[in-house]
């Protein structure tokens, strides 16, 4: 995929004249656009398989905003990165789907979301944002902005489970118990990719995906 | 054609660098793979 960037970068510098810092800022931008659309699309498709389509997006853009001012421990390589992100939220998606519908009623789900998000909210405070070198964040101002944004988020993120758990209330339909599980999905592994546990598993993951792709 | 051509390419120059800068102000790209910054994005 950077390769796909690069060549779409250089065709764009030649074409315009453009010198190598405005290449490296297309190429970027391109990276990241492409990466956004490619993991949605696969996850859209696999949880379309697995009849959760709805419930993985909302565990991939529960996580991926979060993780916009979080930050969090980092795969080698995209294609890692894309595989790992499918297989946790298809995965999530499907086991909360079937707990919900089998095993896990309005109390249960209740004391979970509460959970999470106390624990969600000490771990952001004390750990939040947790840079790569790729990307350092040095200045105190911006650590202190981002903080402030994750926590943001969060409270967003727990209005919206209020919101849905109501509406399960309310008109007694599963699926909104379902979703507001699923926003809990997304929330607990970006957390968890701020710890240092979340540090040594992914890399774990990702050195045994390596290891079998070899 | 050469114009049209150079047309497109200035409107995915202009939305690419839109992402890279607001990608910038962010900790990470998307979901768990962060590729190097430009250092023209950098903060010193």
């Amino acid at each position: 995929m950077e390769n796909l960037s690069n060549s779409i970068a250089n065709k764009i510098a030649s074409e315009l004249n453009m010198d190598n810092d405005k290449k490296e800022v297309i190429a970027y931008g391109t990276f990241a656009l492409l990466q956004t659309f490619l993991s949605i699309f696969l996850v859209l498709v696999v949880g379309h398989l697995f009849h959760v389509s709805v419930e993985a997006i909302i565990i991939l853009f529960t996580a991926s905003i979060l993780r916009k001012y979080s930050g969090g421990v980092h795969a080698s390589s995209p294609g890692r990165c894309t595989f790992i992100g499918v297989i946790i939220c298809v995965g999530q998606a499907v086991l909360i789907s079937n707990l919900a519908n089998s095993f896990i009623d309005f109390n249960i789900a209740i004391i979970i979301m509460l959970v999470t998000f106390i624990w969600a909210y000490f771990m952001i405070y004390m750990l939040a944002p947790v840079d790569s070198s790729s990307k350092p964040i040095k200045k105190k101002e911006k650590r202190q902005k981002m903080k402030k944004g994750s926590l943001i988020i969060l409270s967003v993120y727990f209005a919206i489970t209020i919101s849905t758990t109501i509406l399960y209330v309310n008109f007694e339909k599963a699926i909104f118990l379902i979703y507001a599980l699923c926003v809990s999905g997304g929330i607990v592994w970006q957390v968890f990719t701020l710890t240092k546990i979340g540090h040594l598993s992914l890399r774990k993951i990702d050195a045994f995906l390596n290891y079998i792709i070899k | 054609m050469k114009k049209l051509n150079t047309k497109i390419l200035s409107l995915v120059a202009t939305i690419t660098t839109l992402v890279a800068a607001s990608v910038a102000t962010s900790a990470c790209v998307w979901f768990t793979y962060q590729p190097e910054e430009p250092k023209s994005l950098r903060e010193e």
